[in-house]
This record gives C-alpha cells, structure tokens and sequence, in this order.
C-alpha cells in the first residue's frame, strides 16, 4: 500500500463503497468501537469529572485544599485519622482533608500536562514540517538542535530553570506551574519534532508531493494541505502518548521538591509528604488517595492511545 | 499419475471467500499454469492448500500429494514436505529474503531443516546449487547479503534455496513480475532447465498469459476466486471457449508486437516541434567530475523531440533512466548538463535557478504517474483532488470550477457519482481515471505519463490505452509515454526511443523500431518478449499487415 | 561506513560542546550570587570574595567559559578546563572536592544500578515479548499485556514507595531481611551484598521499563512475523521455534536497541528518584542534592556527564544498528 496511504489512517475506508459523509465521522465511528478507546474514556472523564467538581466537594465537606484541621483529623498524638465520615479519605499529617486535596491535584496535573503537551505538539510538529520540507542546511541545524535538546538531563535542568525564575529578592518573578508547563514544553516538543520530520521525509519523496508541484501549487500550500492532513492522525496518536508522560513528568519533579511547591495539593507533593513521614503506615490513604488517582489518570490515558493508534495509526509509525 | 492434486478447495478469511470451490491437478515433469488477475484467488489456493496462509484462513475441501491428504495433518507433518518434497518460489525476492542473513545461510538452511549435513558437505552442496542456478563465482558470494545481489539474481538465490533438496513439486508463485524482461527471460530458461533436470512437477502462477505461453502444458484460468476455464495449453491459447479466457488472451499481446497499419497514404510532413531534450546529462553522485565526466551518470547526452499531437514512448529496463527523463521534462529536476527547451523557450537548465516555469509553462507539461493510489491525497474527495489544479492554476469562481470538474470527470468516462468519494474506495483502474483528468485539467499540451499501466490488471491497461487514444485524438495533446512494455508502447505509440543505461541507443517510428530494430538492445529487448512459441504459429499473419 | 563513523563521531562532539556552554551559561543566570550560596553559613565577606575569587568569578563571562572549556587554572589544586584527562570540571567549595573526583566516585554505584537493571528488563522483556507473540491473543498475551500496562502506568517514585514498603518493611515485620532498603556495597567488596542491596532498586527501574520494552518486543515481532520473508522461511520447512528466535527475532530486534541504548543513557545520567528513595549514594542523589542547594560547578558537571552518557550511548547505537544492516542508513 502506497505510503501515504498507510500513514493517513485509510483503513477507516475498508470497504465502504457508498458515498461517506466525512473522513472524520469514519474516524469517529472506528474509534467509538474501539474497545480500548471505550475504556480509557470512561476513566478519563472520571478524572476530569472528579477535577471539575472539585470545589464542589470542598464546600460540601466543608474543608479546603489547603486548611488545616488539627483538632478533629489529628489524634492527641499528631497522627492523621482514617477514612471516615467527615473526611472519606482521611487527613495528612498537617491535617488536611485528602479527598480534597487529591482532587485538587487532578486539577493542577491535567493543567500542567495538557496545555505543556500541546503546546509542544504544535511547536514540534511545525519545526518539523518545515526541517523536514526544506532540508539541506535548515535540516542539519534542527536535526542537531533537537539532539541537544534530547541530551540534557530533565530534573536537573527543570531545576536550574526553576531557579531562573527567582527575583533578585528570592521572590518568583512568573507563576511556578507557569514555568513547569514551559519546562515540560521545552522537553517534549523534540519527540514531535522528531516524528513529524521522518514522516515529511518520507512523504516529500512521494508522487503526492510531487504531483501538487506540477500543478504550481506552492511550497505552504503543499506542506499544509496535502502533508499536514496526512500525517495529523499519527501525530494526534502520539499526542495521546505522551500526555501521561508529562503528568508523571509533573509530578516526578513536584515529588522531588522540584515543581509546584506546598502547600498547593499536587500528586507529587502529597506522595512526597506521605513517604518522607513514614506516616502512610498509619495512614495509607494519605499515600493512596494520590497514588491510586495519579494511576488511575496515567493508566487511562494510555489506554486511549492504544485505542487511538489501533485506529489511526496500526503501523505503528508513532513508535 | 498426478503428484498434487486438489478438489473442491474452499479459502475464507471470515466473512469474505477468497476460493471457491477450485480443483486442479499437476503430474511429475509437467507445468500447470495457474492465471488471473488480482483478487482472482490464484495465489490463495496455493498458500492455503500447503498451509502457509495466516491462521485466520480456513481452508477446506481436499488436498492429496502423492496420495496423501494434506488437509488436516498435524502441523509437524505439514513441516516435513515443505522444502523437502514441495519447493516454494515467491514473486519479490528482496522481500522474500531474510535481509540480515546471507544467502549462504538461507540456501542451507533449506537443507538443514530436513537433513543433517557437516559443514563442510553443506558449504559443498550450497556452492553447487549456487552454480546450478547461474550465479557466477559462488565461492565469493556465498557470504554476501541479499542486498548486495540484483534482482534476477537473487531470485536465482530463491530458486536455488526451492530445489535444494530435490523436491517432486515446485510452486513458483509469480517468480517473473518483479522483474525487468530481459532478466525474466532468463529465469524462465533457468525455470525450464530445472524442471527438466529434475523431472519435477510445476506450478506457475501468473497474471500474464504471455509469460506462461512457453511453459505451460496445462492452464487454468480463474476469477473471482472460481475457475472460468481449464485446459491444455494448446486448446487455452488458440481455441479458448470461455469470453473472459479470450479477454485475457486479447490483453496479453502475444508473443509479437502490435501490428500497425501501415500509412496508406504517403507520410505527413513532420509535426512542429513542441518539446525539446538536447544533450541532457544527469547523475545522483554528485557534481564531481572525472576527466570531464560525470560519475555514474544516469543520464549521457540524450537529446529527442517530442511534435505536436504526436505520442512519444520512452522504453527501457530499470536503471534505465526513463524515469528520470520523465522528471525532467516535467520539471521535477533539473540537468546537470544540455537543456530542455518547450517551444524554443528553455525552461530547464543546470545551475541554480535553473528550473523557470512560469505558471504558463506550468499548466501546459502536466504528469500522470504509475501508482495512482500514491498520488492522490486519501484525504480528499475526487471532487476536491480534480477541483485543485483550477483552484492553484486559474482566477475562475467556485460554480465555474464545479463545472469544469464535471466536465472532466465525463472526459475520462468516469461516472458523476464518483466525484463525492474518496480515492481509497474506488478501484486501480478509477483512480488512474481520476489521475489522467487531474493531468489534462488545466488542457496541457504535454502529458508525462510515467509507467500510468503497469500497476494494473492486463484487461484493465487495455481500457485506459484506449482512454489516452481517445485523447489524444479530443484534445490534441502530445503524450511522452514512459514504460517497460513494449507491447503497450508499440500499440500506442507514433514514435519510440530506447534507453538503455542511460544513452538512447535507439530513435524513430514505432513500426521501424520494432518491425526492424538496427541496434543489438532492442532485439534483446524484442527477444526477451514471452510468447514467441506462439508468435510462431501466427506468424504469416504478423507478416500480411507489415506489409 | 568509516566516513559515516567520522561523521557521526565529529556531531556527537559538536553536540555535546553546545550542551556545555549552554549549561555554563544557565546556570551562570541562574544563581545569581554563586559566592555566597557555595560558602559555608555565616562566612565572612572576606571568605565569600576568597571563594569568588578562587573561582574567577568576577572575570568576564568569555574568559570564565574559556578557562572551562580549554583550561584555565586550577582552583585548590584541581585542574580546570576539558584540555585535561579526565576534564576538569571545576571544585565544589561545599563539599571541598574537584567536580570530577566528586562524579567519579559516584559513577560505580550509578553504573551497577543502570546496567544490573538493563541487564534484568530486557531479558524478561524480551522473552515475555516472544512468550506473548506466540500465544497471541490467549490468556497469557492478555495477562503479560494486562500486567505490562499496569507496571507502566505507576510513576517510579510511587513503585519505589510501595516495592520499599510491602518488600522490605513488611518482610522484616516478619523477621525477614532479604532485601535491605538503602545503603550500598560495593561489588568487588561483597558480591552476595551488592545484589541484595540492588536487589529494589533493580526491581523498582525493571518493572517501569518491562512495561514498555515488553511491548515494544511484542509489536516488533509480530510486525516481523507479517513479513514475507517469514513465510519463505515456513516454506523451507523450518520447525517454529527456529523461525520466532533465529528469523523473526533477529529483525525484530532494531527498535528494542535503540530504545534500550536511550533508556541506559537517561538512567546514567541519573536515575534520581530512584536513587532517593534507596538511599543509593549516585550521580543522580549527587546531581539533585547539588542543586537544591545552588552548588553550581557541580550542577555543570552532573549536567554534562548526563548529556555525556547520552550521546555516547547514541553514538553506539548508531553504529550498532549500522553495523547490522548497512543499508539502514537513513
């Protein structure tokens, strides 16, 4: 099958000899009867439904993300209590209210991972159209640039940024999470980068291309409509592969003490805080409650991907 | 007696039969040709009946080698007469062979499967097989990778690894269609001898009724996963009762090249020229020189024209450089020497910038390429794909398009409703049809048609030849027609030049070319041709319309 | 193939020359008053200038980046500059050591985590991979997938967490030691004690990237298996285990190298949280510790012995997966 086909995602076409409404009802229709796709929306809208009523929740237990409630969730000996009716997943060691503060925390890693992913989505994918058309010396320079970028090592360089951000007087000078979302940025954009430029080399080659051209159409218009539309499905795959590995990157760095900062509820913090106090042995929603919502979200993402790439991508050119 | 024999074989993929109800039988030292187009089922029945297909096939019915039912045994005795009793040759061998070994241990490893060999007897029989099978200086290849061969020769690898172990019965399933026509002529030979030395049984499936013509003493024909006909050969070819097996004998072009009707009438003076090639060089290895010249040049001092109305063929074998003759002049690329030139203005020279074609020039050198699937964008209607070219090339409004396209769509008898799907739901032939009215959209004056038949079914090419006959005759274009075929360039050519290696060896009418070719490649070419023993028994009538 | 071994070898050091002065030159910005944060507390302002000083600090930027990438003089007897072997990567007032001692002594640890770990992934995923290809579609692929999925879906930090507690403090609440949950010996010291050591550690690294390579193996090879030259093999007569180990996975090989070479490469650089969370004294402890504390030549270090390791590993990835298949070169 001709190359181009294969990267388009034309299997949604099999045998369908009627006239079809549009390729992203095919699209749509294929993916809805996806099982893997089924399941990993389910428990995404899960998530996200328990990030937007969030506050909600809040108010009706009557405890914030961040307040402290050292008389009625810590015992006379400082420990957190269990699960119980005033608070369903019990408190952390300062008191607070778990089940809220977990799902504050979905809020602050679909925050930071989504718009992080995207944009390096758009960024990558541009570069990488344009390195990839135009070769020569353009190529080797981001071919070498996105090598570099690759080799520094994450968490130490997040952190060296991080530190960028503090005023003369200690003081941040741009929001913490605003400066994780570009880090992340800055880390994933070199995968699409990567990715859209070997699919465009392929296709630059292909009578497609080459077609467009002797009919005068310019170079934007054949990169953006006759190469961009074939190459978004495996790009949109790859989007929904790396998400969940920028919200472990999040919540890696804020573990480390790296990212979001206390007392902002964030996965990684309150799995940091449960380890470095032992206290998840007395306690272990204090651990779970975080533990469980950060897999729960890791596990559905990936889960839609590979019901995303059985759909638009079962070549697997997304790696 | 028959070695293998098959009767009422059935293959399914789930819902979709892919052989139905198919029965055949083969005898030692005989050649059973099995022919059809694509999705004819020819080469399901083979893999099913010996068990090679998918397990997602089921397969039923009844398969009898040397008397014993195939169908049903334990894989493990399946395993055993594969290789050893029954020799399989498949169509591509670049992808047939296991790149990461080489062809030393793939040719053993047909025989260690089934007997045990020291080292030594083992490098002893594979350097002897190798030398069977033509391949020159074993010794020093025996420890190349597949890539490191030719396409001929690494089928001769595959042969070779086939007949290792002397087996009573050869599948070749399309062995020749991957490769150039002088190098299948010569693996048909090698085929031939084989089975001789051998006494072998062979079974040679084909889309082409020409290339088995000379081999076959049994044929069947099938389609749509039936047979339609089976005979012997003799009864196939001259006297064949089936409209489909006649259709398939129309479209094979025996054995000779077209007959043209000779001029009745005195030549007409020579067209105006519109296109002109003069002393292009081109090499992919770089602008280095030595002494003077290029390195490996794909392309030495080749010049022609090409006149008004008039149908140029360019024929060669791979490596030829046709291709790149077709870019050029379609200005894809540009010469590293010469110029090309249309209508006395140079559009394409060496150096940079050297490709200027105004949007003009632009719409009147348009290209139709082999693989229509390839060069239409999956994700756009035929509507959108044939609407671009006016949208890119001209100034008119949305309703004059729309017009235009329909009025293309008709040009290349294509039916309206067509227009709303998208190109992978329409069949090689439609998408071809759809290629060829993108190309005379903005009304060129040439069209570069790069191999546009060689994709497709034989009955299918006939229609599309007779499409491009029809406009050129309707739109007065010229038409550089770029093919291997010779068949196909002789019937529809006015003028023919030959490349080979890079130089036009080479030049002039189809009929003189042909009827009697001056240079020493062309008759190879002409030779090369399957089907001679059939061109014999017709020949007085070749010889009344030469005139 | 010797020319596009030079070629690949002059980038790698390109490469790796704009990682270095673009780390010099982030964290130059980034710790803005480097002097003070690396003396001890409540030192002098004579101590700060001393170490300012010391550390050319007050020279021009061109002048400072020269002296470290060329050679510059040495600071409290450590060589300064890469024109040294091993390079000079600078001195860390705070712990009182020149930056490449420091790294190098914490290179062995880094190492026996990194490789015990490849060394223990990629021979389950690999024969996990293949054990889920032939049973394609029963009940062992599915739950080889099902556990694949899960291992991948759980943050290292939290699987270190909980490999710490149900393996190492549940045990020993029975009275069990087997695994200790920190420290490290070194190899040639105890071998029996350097695995028990690495014993979690291994296990927390091994099972985030079985999850992935488990997979990867599997799709490789079942894309192998859907070649041609498979079925010519069959058609051969070779027996079943023959085509899965010797033919198809051979080919299938390719992108389970180059991921692996990656993942070494990051681990190299720093497996930190694991690190953390074992108490294992690496690069990694050494790198975040640095800083969380502003100890900036040290950061410099960490970051360019990290990129080090990566293009390196690059690099012989590259060669290998050329070597295999010459006509691979893209």
């Amino acid at each position: 099958m001709a190359e181009v086909h294969a990267l388009a995602g034309t299997e949604v076409f099999e045998g369908r000899r009627d006239v079809v409404r549009s390729y992203g009802s095919l699209v749509i229709g294929a993916l809805l009867r996806e099982k893997s796709f089924r399941a990993g929306v389910i428990i995404i809208a899960f998530v996200a439904v328990g990030a937007m009523l969030a506050p909600a929740v809040a108010w009706l237990l009557g405890h914030g993300p961040t307040e402290q409630f050292r008389d009625t969730a810590l015992t006379e000996m400082g420990l957190p209590t269990g699960p119980t009716l005033e608070f369903p997943l019990g408190a952390d060691g300062n008191g607070r209210d778990v089940l809220v503060r977990t799902l504050y925390g979905a809020r602050v890693s679909l925050a930071i991972a989504i718009p992080a992913t995207t944009l390096a989505m758009i960024i990558g994918t541009a570069i990488g159209l344009v390195s990839g058309f135009l070769g020569g010396r353009i190529d080797r320079i981001v071919s070498q640039g996105i090598d570099i970028a690759l080799s520094f090592p994450f968490i130490v360089t997040a952190l060296s940024l991080l530190t960028l951000n503090r005023g003369a007087d200690g003081k941040v000078l741009v929001a913490p999470s605003l400066v994780v979302v570009l880090i992340i940025t800055l880390f994933s954009w070199t995968y699409f980068a990567r990715l859209t430029r070997g699919l465009v080399l392929v296709l630059r080659r292909s009578p497609l291309v080459e077609a467009a051209q002797t009919i005068g159409a310019s170079k934007a218009h054949i990169i953006l409509r006759e190469i961009l539309p074939n190459i978004a499905p495996v790009i949109l795959v790859y989007w929904a592969v790396q998400l969940p590995t920028n919200i472990v990157a999040e919540a890696t760095l804020s573990f480390l003490g790296v990212g979001v900062q206390a007392p902002e509820p964030s996965w990684g913090t309150m799995i940091a805080e449960a380890q470095r106090s032992s206290l998840y042995q007395v306690q272990p929603w204090f651990l779970l409650g975080p533990g469980i919502a950060l897999f729960l979200t890791v596990a559905g993402f990936n889960t839609l991907s590979a019901g995303l790439r059985n759909v638009l991508d079962p070549r697997r050119h997304s790696g | 007696m028959a070695i293998f024999s098959v009767a009422g074989l059935h293959v399914a993929f789930g819902m979709s039969k892919v052989v139905q109800g198919v029965s055949f039988a083969v005898e030692p030292g005989k050649t059973l040709a099995i022919v059809g187009e694509s999705g004819s089922g020819k080469s399901a029945s083979l893999l099913g009946a010996t068990g090679l297909l998918p397990p997602a096939a089921t397969v039923s019915g009844s398969v009898l080698h040397k008397g014993e039912q195939l169908l049903g045994l334990p894989a493990r005795e399946m395993r055993k007469r594969r290789g050893a009793e029954i020799g399989f040759i498949f169509q591509d061998p670049l992808s047939n062979l296991h790149p990461l070994k080489t062809i030393g241990e793939q040719i053993g490893e047909a025989v260690t499967a089934h007997r045990r060999v020291g080292r030594t007897e083992l490098r002893e029989l594979v350097l002897g097989l190798l030398a069977d099978v033509g391949i020159r200086n074993p010794a020093a290849r025996i420890n190349d990778y597949p890539r490191q061969f030719s396409g001929g020769m690494r089928q001769r690898v595959m042969i070779a690894a086939a007949i290792a172990l002397n087996p009573g019965l050869i599948i070749a399933d399309e062995p020749t269609t991957a490769l150039d026509v002088t190098v299948q002529a010569s693996i048909l030979d090698l085929l031939k001898r084989i089975q001789q030395d051998h006494g072998a049984a062979m079974i040679f499936v084909s889309h082409d009724l020409a290339v088995v013509s000379d081999i076959a003493d049994d044929v069947l024909v099938m389609r749509s996963g039936q047979v339609v006909e089976q005979s012997s050969a003799r009864v196939i070819y001259h006297a064949p009762r089936q409209a489909y097996t006649q259709e398939l004998l129309g479209a094979a072009r025996l054995g000779g090249l077209a007959a043209r009707a000779p001029e009745p009438l005195p030549p007409p003076p020579p067209k105006p020229n519109l296109l002109s090639i003069s002393g292009v060089w081109r090499s992919f290895a770089g602008r280095s020189r030595v002494g003077g010249r290029l390195i490996r040049p794909v392309l030495q001092d080749v010049s022609f024209d090409i006149g008004e109305n008039e149908i140029v063929g360019l024929v060669g074998e791979s490596g030829s450089g046709k291709s790149t003759i077709g870019r050029l002049v379609a200005g894809l690329d540009q010469p590293d020497e010469g110029k090309l030139s249309m209508r006395e203005r140079v559009y394409s020279r060496p150096g940079p910038g050297g490709i200027d074609i105004d949007r003009q020039l632009r719409s009147e050198i348009q290209v139709v390429f082999q693989d229509p699937y390839a060069s239409l964008n999956p994700r756009r209607r035929v509507r959108s794909i044939l609407a671009e070219p006016f949208i890119v090339g001209t100034q008119l409004d949305a309703v004059a398009i729309r017009r235009r396209v329909q009025e293309l769509v008709l040009d290349v008898e294509l039916n309206e409703d067509l227009l709303d799907r998208f190109p992978a739901q329409l069949s090689g032939g439609q998408r071809q049809r759809v290629a060829i009215a993108r190309a005379i959209a903005l009304e060129p004056s040439l069209v570069v048609a790069d191999e546009p038949v060689s994709a497709l079914d034989v009955t299918t090419q006939v229609k599309i030849i007779r499409l491009l006959q029809t406009l050129r005759e309707r739109k007065k274009l010229s038409l550089l027609f770029i093919s291997h075929d010779l068949g196909v360039v002789s019937e529809l050519c006015d003028r023919v030049i030959v490349l080979d290696k890079g130089l036009a060896v080479d030049a002039g009418e189809t009929a003189k070319v042909f009827g009697a070719p001056r240079h020493p490649y062309t008759r190879k070419l002409i030779d090369a041709i399957p089907g001679k023993s059939l061109q014999e028994s017709t020949m007085p009538q070749k010889v009344a319309a030469h005139g | 193939m010797v020319r596009s071994i030079v070629g690949l070898l002059l980038r790698a050091a390109s490469t790796l020359l704009i990682v270095l002065v673009i780390a010099f030159f982030i964290t130059r910005i980034a710790y803005r008053n480097p002097a003070a944060m690396l003396a001890p507390r409540n030192a002098s302002q004579q101590a700060i200038d001393a170490i300012a000083h010391a550390l050319r600090l007050n020279e021009p930027w061109y002048l400072q980046l020269w002296y470290y990438l060329y050679r510059g003089p040495d600071i409290q007897g450590a060589p300064m500059g890469l024109a040294h072997w091993p390079p000079g990567l600078g001195y860390s007032f705070r712990k009182q050591t020149a930056v490449t001692d420091l790294i190098l002594s914490k290179v062995p640890v880094t190492l026996s985590l990194a490789l015990g770990a490849v060394v223990i992934w990629m021979t389950l995923s690999i024969i996990l991979g293949v054990v889920a290809t032939r049973r394609q579609g029963s009940w062992i692929d599915s739950s080889i997938s099902g556990v694949a999925y899960v291992s991948l879906s759980v943050p290292t930090f939290l699987s270190g967490i909980l490999i710490s507690y149900f393996l190492f403090f549940q045990l020993s609440n029975y009275g069990i030691f087997w695994f200790p949950s920190s420290g490290y010996v070194p190899l040639t010291e105890n071998p029996l004690e350097w695995a028990r050591h690495l014993a979690l550690p291994w296990l927390t690294l091994a099972l985030a990237e079985i999850g992935i390579f488990q997979r990867v193996v599997r799709a490789s090879m079942l894309e192998v298996l859907g070649e041609d030259y498979i079925r010519t093999a069959r058609a051969k007569g070779l027996p079943e285990w023959r085509i899965y180990y010797d033919h198809a996975l051979k080919a299938a090989l390719n992108p389970v190298i180059t991921l692996g070479g990656l993942e070494l490469a990051v681990i190299m650089g720093g497996a930190i949280v694991t690190e953390t969370i074992f108490g294992l004294d690496g690069v990694g402890r050494l790198a975040i510790n640095s800083a969380l504390e502003g100890d900036f030549p040290v950061i410099i270090g960490t970051t360019i012995f990290a990129a080090a390791c990566f293009v390196l590993c690059t690099f012989v990835i590259d060669i290998i997966t050329r070597w295999r298949d010459p006509s691979s070169i893209s």
